[in-house]
């Protein structure tokens, strides 16, 4: 790599890192190598306590080993017709229905509060009575209201994202530099111009980081309904585990929730540095 | 105090403009008073005054973005109601749009306009970002560019618009001494490339003796009033170093009560 990627006369930008020698004490203080050193002493802690039952009975902890051959037998044989994918999906359907419908209320919803002061004044005091409220606190009314099908368990998914989705859209206009509109006036723009050219794109990664936390908020929610009353998805394989004393599926179905959520956390970020490339690359500089 | 000579070559004539700012709803703070001035046609015309004097609110009132308590603003003989194409506005932080490269960043006005094709818009864009000297970095973003870099991209964005006269705000306030003094000189080449009226609002003496063919003082304290007006009839490239520069910089300092 070239050291001076480019110049104006006698401004300069200068680029690329120089390359470090390789010794002891710089392995020793490598990043990776200490995240891997942090991965070993984590489940070797794990198998010693599951193996020498610290925990006292052997229906406590299952080894990581244990835990992987159960999973391998829940991805291959079927729990309550179902194979580990069909409750996978049985979830993540649940997840992606309501965290979409929070998302499409939500961020707009949010970014009409803070645009327009009257709209403002209707909603805010609703919003704020609703929004300190837990979402799980909505599970009993939801099961009273919609029975124990589907929706209750996407009306607690919509009720714990559309919070975070509107206050970061909400936030995150009211922080927008205000000479930013001026340089729209005084190019000829209107109202829309503002808005379209400013307002949405300045709030584009404060939106991206509300719905980021929304959609951790909808797998917590969808969890605890299924823990509630299901007889698919994620929750259920991790109620079923512990009421037939299997730790193994325990942990298999919460290193699987684990697995998607992150999935899903990568994808949401990916699709962030797409929406939003002048951000991403601060870091890389 | 120099005398208007012609009322016809007059670009904007501030008349008599006031402005008073309300605080916390109660508290009244009388920003500008009275103040009366005119820029000419093609004329180079520098604000001088310390910081909080008001000389950036003149400049807002100019460009639309505020509207003067009383008094009023005209540009070739029509009284200013707003913003408008008309004049080109450089921000002193520059107030680029991060989010937009500099390509995007010199569009923005251009795309505002359903009467150019996008391809005259591109041609446009280009020919501004060559004329302030950025080619070959249409497709940085503003945080890979140093400060002056970013006030190029400022003022790449208010020439496409063709404005019959820019507005300068303090716009080398941030920059370093020595990129400072190479973007006034660089402002000077294209301005006598141009001849495009021009008013420029700074704090500093040896930036509006650069610059200036002509420069308005104003009071060090609020409300705002213009003090004097000096024509400083020195050849372009000026000499800092040059006894006539340096007896018109006495003379501009001596009447100032604060130290310029």
């Amino acid at each position: 790599m070239s050291d001076t990627a480019a110049s104006v006369c006698n401004e300069v930008i200068v680029r690329g890192p120089a390359k470090r020698r390789i010794t002891l004490a710089s392995v020793l203080r490598n990043e990776y190598f200490l995240n891997t050193v942090s991965l070993l002493l984590f489940f070797g802690l794990w198998h010693w306590a599951a193996a020498s039952r610290v925990l006292g009975t052997s229906s406590a902890l299952a080894t990581p080993f244990e835990v992987v051959v159960r999973l391998q037998e829940l991805f291959t044989s079927t729990l309550a017709g179902l194979t580990m994918w069909g409750h996978i999906f049985a979830s993540l359907r649940r997840v992606l229905i309501g965290f979409i419908i929070a998302a499409a209320l939500g961020v707009p919803l949010g970014l009409i509060m803070a645009l327009n002061p009257y709209v403002n004044a209707v909603v805010k005091p609703i919003v704020d009575i609703f929004k300190p409220m837990p979402p799980l606190a909505w599970i009993s009314v939801a099961i009273l209201w919609f029975g124990i099908q589907e929706m209750p368990k996407i009306f607690i998914i919509v009720i714990g994202s559309f919070v975070p989705a509107l206050l970061n859209a909400y936030n995150s206009v009211l922080l927008i530099e205000p000479e930013l509109y001026d340089v729209v006036r005084v190019m000829g723009g209107g109202r829309w111009n503002e808005v379209k050219q400013v307002c949405i794109p300045a709030s584009l990664p404060a939106i991206s980081a509300g719905l980021q936390i929304a959609l951790s908020s909808a797998w917590g929610c969808v969890l605890a309904a299924e823990l509630v009353s299901s007889r698919s998805g994620l929750g259920y394989i991790i109620i079923q585990g512990m009421k037939v004393s299997d730790p193994a599926m325990v942990l298999g179905g919460m290193a699987v929730i684990a697995v998607i959520a992150w999935l899903m956390s990568r994808a949401m970020d990916a699709l962030d540095r797409k929406l939003c490339p002048w951000r991403r690359e601060i870091k890389d500089l | 105090m120099n005398t208007p000579t012609h009322a016809a070559n007059v670009k904007i004539a501030c008349d008599a403009v006031s402005m008073t700012f309300i605080q916390k709803g109660v508290q009244r703070v009388p920003v500008l008073r009275d103040v009366s001035m005119e820029v000419f046609d093609q004329e180079f015309l520098v604000i001088l005054g310390p910081g909080q004097c008001g000389k950036t609110t003149l400049l807002r009132i100019i460009a639309g973005l505020e509207t003067p308590s009383s008094g009023e603003i005209r540009l070739d003989g029509a009284p200013i109601d707003g913003p408008g194409t008309d004049r080109g506005l450089v921000f002193q932080s520059y107030m680029l749009f991060p989010w937009k490269t500099v390509l995007g960043n010199v569009t923005v006005g251009l795309d505002m306009n359903p009467a150019l094709t996008p391809e005259e818009r591109r041609v446009e864009a280009k020919r501004c970002i060559d004329l302030v000297g950025l080619s070959g970095f249409e497709k940085y973003y503003p945080h890979q560019l140093s400060g002056g870099m970013k006030q190029r991209v400022g003022l790449a964005r208010a020439f496409s618009m063709q404005p019959k006269v820019m507005l300068m705000d303090e716009p080398f306030g941030q920059l370093d001494a020595q990129t400072r003094f190479f973007m006034e000189q660089e402002t000077e080449r294209i301005w006598l490339s141009q001849k495009r009226t021009t008013l420029f609002v700074t704090n500093n003496i040896d930036e509006a003796l650069l610059l200036g063919d002509r420069i308005v003082t104003m009071e060090g304290k609020l409300p705002g009033q213009v003090k004097a007006s000096y024509r400083v009839d020195l050849p372009r490239p000026r000499d800092p170093m040059d006894i006539r520069f340096l007896q018109l910089r006495q003379e501009i300092t001596d009447a100032q009560e604060l130290t310029l």
